[in-house]
């Protein structure tokens, strides 16, 4: 293991570089020059570099941050390291409401997607939060109940397709996990709710390394567990939504990242918050890189590429995995 | 037990399995004629019956058109009852059902990338692809969740599930925005929809559900042994991976030949046996073919209600059951005690 | 001093705990006993404030600790739960450094003197050298330890062990057992359910005998352990003999 700034650094600086090749490679390739120039002072290929790569780098740097953070977050209240937002169905609470906004109000700005998006996943959350408190299921069943609302979500937004079959188009672009199109009016609406949320889930942190000696334990050590459990949920679910309306549900992130944090620092949240965004950001920057110049001009939705990858690495954790 | 109680227990029973037959037989003979562009009524119904005249165009619309679609319907619905009553048999989770096994996915990602040219598929008919979708998404979830190994446990196997549906509905979400030109057409049939059935399907599905059938029947008396568990089972004589082929084939074959020709309907493999355990009991003798019945009354109201939702058009019936379904599912998840 | 004022505490509409009034005297080491579902845990628990009564008060030095904070209570109160779970990969100090954690910021920064609660747990309990030491890698025994060296760093008046011997071999249930005279003898009032009835004779002052959530009986091991008790609470037969080796009452079924 190596020591924990060093540790930071390296993935700070592979963040730096990755950023860099995303910038210079795609449809059409820059020059170093070219591009230091044209981020400095614009110029001919300002369209390509500022409009469009660069919100798009940042976008998928924000949102990865968000779904992984969200991830760590989920895994730890339900203290199963094979939970993410996305297989708790909050990704498709998420996805219904933004889309029926969508669909319902074309005209409405981006502004009010991450809130759409909010009331959805929150609906979804609440119904996996009633069923944890009430009954203290067992993983397999409150996956199988994620499933369950993952699927009926899915089916209500292929309603409103079906129902509006004009927007099918836009609908599928924007519900697929992608980046295509997503330019700087949809940062302002995801930056403020990383700025606020991301500290936040590092103030929770201490604490949730209490809750993973059980509640009994965490309570007897002074752990107001339910308020910790409560806020934390909150913060998953809110990353995890705005993430999602913005570019859809990028499937693994929120998965994945935490587990690779956890590879490289151990269970301590305080150093895993950082670790795991950073992983996050990675893991969709790459991601969306390689949806761009693969097969150029063509453009994959990112979320293929991270579903490709994050499956096959997923269930070799699953065999892995001794907590059965 | 005294005869007595053992006759109400029955008697019971009988009744709810009559309003069972009673309610889908209503809906049968309603989705036959209901909401045509052709004003077709219950005269035209008898009148096919009765006196059939090979130039009559109602006649025609209901012998042609209805007729195997009510059929295919109820089939279906069996099917994908008796895939859910063994699916939650062998999990031995009450939650389960079979798009766990990415077998809906499966079918649906073939045959997305079939519909673009990708690769040696495209030549083959449209049926046979979307099978061998389907056959492959559940052998991978069963290989990868350790269905074949001596100790099957649930949870990985779920999680394999939730992965391969993944990895899956990532590609087909893929495809869907490429060949936007095909985007409408794929997302209807991935909402599954009976629009498109016709005497071919009829042709296709019933003797392949008969085999698969046999097949699950066949399964009842080790699905009740193995109730208690792999372990006690098998020192009671049960062969636990026989079964569990047997099963597993049942299931795959079962929700295959209906995805294939209606796409993938969800929900009716995880309620039907649920409803059919609170009317009756936990022997799979009766589960899972009552659970066959009660999942072709299910298919059939939603096939009939796919009319009426939004009118002179028809809601796909995957929609229908997933929207019914979930509350259901809920409710049954909220209720039922921690096991 | 201790005071449980009619205690009722429901799972659900069940009462596990009916209208309890109990009293534990400061300094002692009282053992909670009784048949399986009298609700002992439940009751350690509701003390401990990870479970809400119904009704009924538990007060500490007259001060209901109900309308205590998390904290504040965890500073006076602390609990081994029976069953806890370990984070993987966490190490022995981590582990006992959580134990300050009612005297801690949500930052969850150890002061110096903090780390000297940590180092005087350790030694405490004998675990000095296995600091460093990730507590999977460890054997039951010095695993229970290191949770009591937890317990000990975060230095409170009473504490409540919930079975702790339960998943121990004998010489390491012996070993705790002393542990706990050692914790009593630095002034720690404290309150264990035990499953041995002799271990409770032999190790505790007091012992409270509940049966369907109720106190049958209280007081010291020579006082209430009798034939009677054991037949009405525990329905078995058994004979009352001297322990010769600690000379207090011990039970040989019959």
């Amino acid at each position: 293991m190596k020591p924990y700034p060093i540790l930071l650094s390296s993935l700070l600086a592979l963040l730096l570089l990755l950023s860099g090749v995303s910038l210079l490679f795609g449809a059409e390739q820059i020059s170093i020059d070219n591009l230091v120039a044209t981020l400095w002072q614009g110029g001919d290929l300002d369209f390509i570099v500022n409009q469009y790569r660069l919100p798009r780098l940042l976008i998928a740097v924000l949102v990865g941050i968000g779904l992984a953070v969200s991830g760590l977050l989920t895994q730890a209240v339900i203290r199963n390291p094979l939970a993410s937002p996305d297989l708790m169905g909050i990704s498709g609470g998420a996805g219904f409401a933004a889309c029926l906004l969508l669909l319902v109000w074309p005209q409405i700005g981006s502004v009010w997607l991450p809130l759409a998006a909010l009331v959805g996943g929150f609906s979804a959350a609440a119904i996996i939060w009633l069923l944890n408190r009430w009954h203290q299921p067992s993983p397999a069943r409150l996956a199988l109940v994620g499933i369950a609302i993952s699927a009926f979500f899915t089916s209500c937004i292929d309603f409103l397709l079906v129902l509006n079959p004009v927007e099918v188009n836009s609908a599928m672009v924007w519900l697929t996990g992608s980046l295509w199109g997503r330019n700087w009016d949809y940062i302002w609406p995801l930056l403020p709710w990383l700025l606020i949320l991301v500290p936040f889930s590092l103030y929770l942190a201490w604490s949730l390394d209490l809750l993973a000696l059980g509640d009994e334990s965490a309570n007897a050590l002074g752990v107001n567990t339910e308020r910790l459990q409560i806020s934390a949920l909150f913060t998953a679910v809110a990353l995890a939504s705005v993430s999602v309306a913005v570019c859809g549900t990028i499937a693994f992130v929120g998965l994945l990242a935490p587990h690779a944090a956890r590879l490289l620092v151990g269970f301590r949240h305080q150093l895993l918050v950082p670790v795991t965004a950073l992983i996050g950001a990675l893991l969709v920057l790459s991601a969306d890189t390689l949806a761009r110049n693969l097969a150029p001009p063509m453009e994959l939705p990112a979320g293929v590429l991270t579903a490709t990858l994050g499956a096959p690495y997923f269930i070799f954790l699953l065999s892995r995995y001794k907590g059965w | 037990m005294s005869t007595a109680t053992v006759r109400i227990i029955n008697s019971r029973y009988w009744a709810s399995g009559t309003v069972m037959a009673l309610l889908l037989m209503a809906a049968f003979v309603f989705s036959l004629i209901s909401q045509s562009q052709f004003g077709l009524s219950f005269d035209d119904l008898w009148l096919t019956l009765s006196a059939p005249d090979p130039a009559s165009l109602n006649q025609q619309v209901i012998l042609s058109l209805r007729l195997p679609r009510s059929l295919v319907a109820c089939l279906i619905g069996v099917n994908l009852g008796i895939a859910g009553a063994l699916m939650q048999g062998l999990t031995r989770n009450p939650l389960a059902s079979p798009t766990l096994f990415a077998i809906n996915s499966g079918a649906a990602c073939l045959m997305a990338l079939s519909s673009i040219g990708l690769g040696l598929f495209s030549d083959l008919p449209i049926e046979l692809i979307t099978f061998i979708g389907a056959f492959i998404g559940g052998s991978l979830v069963l290989w990868l969740g350790g269905g074949l190994s001596s100790q099957l446990n649930p949870l990985r196997l779920i999680l394999a599930g939730i992965a391969i549906n993944a990895l899956f509905s990532s590609f087909t979400r893929a495809v869907l925005i490429i060949a936007d030109d095909k985007a409408y057409s794929l997302l209807h049939w991935l909402s599954g929809s009976l629009s498109e059935i016709d005497w071919a399907s009829w042709s296709q599905l019933w003797p392949v559900s008969l085999v698969a059938m046999v097949l699950a029947l066949t399964t009842c008396r080790g699905l009740n042994l193995a109730s208690l568990g792999d372990q006690s089972a098998a020192s009671l004589g049960l062969n636990v991976l026989n079964l569990r082929l047997r099963v597993c084939c049942a299931i795959l074959v079962l929700t295959a030949i209906s995805v294939t020709l209606a796409g993938p309907i969800v929900f009716v493999g995880l309620i039907a046996p649920h409803i059919c355990r609170r009317l009756f009991n936990h022997n799979h003798f009766l589960v899972v073919p009552l659970s066959g019945l009660i999942g072709a009354c299910i298919v059939s109201v939603a096939d009939l209600l796919s009319r009426f939702v939004v009118p002179q058009a028809e809601t796909p019936v995957g929609i229908i059951t997933a929207l019914i379904g979930t509350p259901i599912f809920i409710y049954l998840a909220l209720k039922e005690p921690a096991s | 001093m201790l005071t449980i004022e009619n205690l009722t505490v429901s799972y659900g509409k069940k009462p596990i705990l009916n209208d309890l009034s109990l009293t534990i005297k400061q300094g002692s080491i009282t053992a909670l006993i009784g048949p399986n579902g009298c609700g002992k845990s439940t009751l350690l628990k509701s003390i401990a404030g990870s479970l809400k009564p119904t009704a009924g008060r538990i007060s500490l030095a007259g001060q209901d600790i109900g309308l205590l904070g998390h904290k504040e209570r965890a500073q006076r109160l602390s609990m081994l739960a029976q069953s806890p779970t370990t984070p993987e990969g966490i190490t022995v100090r981590q582990l006992v450094s959580f134990g300050r954690n009612p005297y801690l910021s949500n930052w969850g920064r150890l002061s110096q003197q903090d780390h000297q609660v940590v180092d005087q747990a350790l030694t405490g309990t004998g675990l000095a050298d296995l600091a460093q030491s990730r507590l999977d890698q460890l054997s039951g025994g010095q695993r229970q330890r290191a949770w009591i060296a937890m317990v000990l760093a975060q230095d409170t008046d009473y504490v409540l062990l919930d079975e702790p011997t339960t998943y121990l071999d004998l010489a390491h249930q012996i070993e705790l057992m002393r542990l706990m005279q050692k914790m009593n003898q630095q002034g720690k009032t404290i309150i264990v359910v035990l499953h041995d009835l002799n271990q409770a004779c032999r190790y505790c002052d007091q012992l409270v005998v509940l049966k369907a959530g109720e106190v049958q009986a209280q007081g010291s091991s020579e006082q209430i352990f009798t034939r009677e008790l054991l037949r009405q609470v525990f329905s078995f037969e058994a004979q009352i003999i001297n322990d010769p080796v600690a000379n207090k009452p011990m039970c040989i079924a019959l």
